[in-house]
């Protein structure tokens, strides 16, 4: 328990420096002033028995980009069950799901502008962190759209189709909590939403060789920024047990867990 | 995370009046994760066992996946 308060104390103060550096940093006179340096030191440890995320409110998610990063406790499947889980659901229309077929835990996605499709070239289940990204671009439902699945950077699976569709809308799962079953064991952090679909290369600066960057500002091939409509730092500046949304205001509740799963082990 | 203090407590269906959820990770009786026929749950703590559970069968966390691994509790169905 003594942890849990080390990090309580350490959540708080981290949120006060960031507010404060904010607010110093902004300008100085008519200078401009570097950003406040962007620090990562949580991510939300899940135990693959009930963990999850839950917002406060619904989104709607027709195209645009979902990126995370992802770590599973567990290699291959040692376990039944380990690897299949779930770790972003929005509504039964819509989820990226990890799916073990024996040999590896590949990505899978299910949204009704592309069908379901498996990215069966990447093996997330190896106990490292992994930057998993998604988007759907074109015209929407009866219009051609193209959906893009990215591991670490690179483009795993690609899928354009044309379908009829109604825009998948519900509160964001996050971890779990599709059903009874698909937990995730594993470690989360750095969620975005955006209502643009990033290109290739604003994929690969986000993943930046493994190291999250912030999502807030536009750096180098990055320049989506302003389309992002939610982010979620999974423990930097939050204070148990919501995850607040800095972008706009659907903060997340931590759902059956504690403390103790804001842990310092974060991908760098 | 090696969950070593963490201990995991199946209970009735019927015994969810008696949790205190203050002395447990779950959130409430509405986030509760159930067996597939709803007769049975699970609660979680870190620590001392609340007296409430005094006598019950705890599992670690090892334990506990492969019991939720089961066909009790996991729908082998892949989502279409």
């Amino acid at each position: 328990m003594a942890y849990a308060k080390i990090n309580s104390i350490t959540n708080a103060n981290m949120a006060k420096v960031n507010s404060a550096a904010k607010a110093t940093l902004g300008k100085i006179g008519s200078i401009d002033a570097p950003a406040a340096s962007f620090v990562n030191t949580y991510s939300l440890d899940f135990d693959g028995t009930n963990d999850h995320l839950v917002s406060g409110s619904s989104i709607t998610f027709d195209r645009g980009t979902i990126a995370f990063w992802q770590k599973t406790h567990f290699i291959g499947s040692e376990a039944e069950g380990d690897g299949n889980f779930i770790p972003f659901h929005l509504d039964s229309t819509f989820y990226i799901y990890m799916s073990w077929n024996s040999i590896i835990t590949r990505p899978y996605v299910i949204h009704p502008a592309s069908g379901s499709f498996f990215d069966n070239t990447s093996d997330i289940a190896d106990g490292e962190w992994h930057h998993i990204a998604l988007t759907i671009a074109g015209g929407g439902s009866g219009a051609e759209n193209t959906s893009i699945i990215y591991v670490d950077g690179e483009v795993g699976r690609t899928v354009t189709s044309t379908r009829t569709y109604t825009a998948p809308s519900d509160t964001i799962k996050f971890g779990g909590n599709f059903s009874s079953s698909y937990y995730m064991d594993g470690n989360l952090d750095e969620l975005g939403i955006w209502s643009s679909a990033l290109s290739g290369s604003e994929i690969t600066a986000i993943y930046n060789s493994g190291a999250p960057t912030d999502l807030t500002v536009d750096a180098g091939n990055y320049v989506s920024s302003g389309s992002l409509t939610g982010y979620w730092r999974m423990g930097d500046g939050d204070t148990y047990s919501t995850i607040e949304d800095n972008v706009g205001s659907n903060d997340m509740e931590m759902t059956n867990m504690g403390e103790e799963d804001l842990v310092e082990d974060v991908p760098s | 995370m090696a969950y070593e203090n963490r201990k995991y407590v199946i209970i009735d269906a019927s015994e969810v009046g008696t949790v205190d959820f203050s002395q447990v990770n779950e959130t409430s009786a509405d986030t509760l994760r159930y067996s597939l026929d709803d007769s049975k749950t699970f609660v979680k703590f870190d620590g001392d066992t609340p007296s409430f559970l005094n006598g019950k069968t705890s599992y670690t966390h090892s334990e506990i996946r492969t019991i939720l691994a089961g066909e009790d509790w996991t729908d082998d169905e892949i989502p279409e």
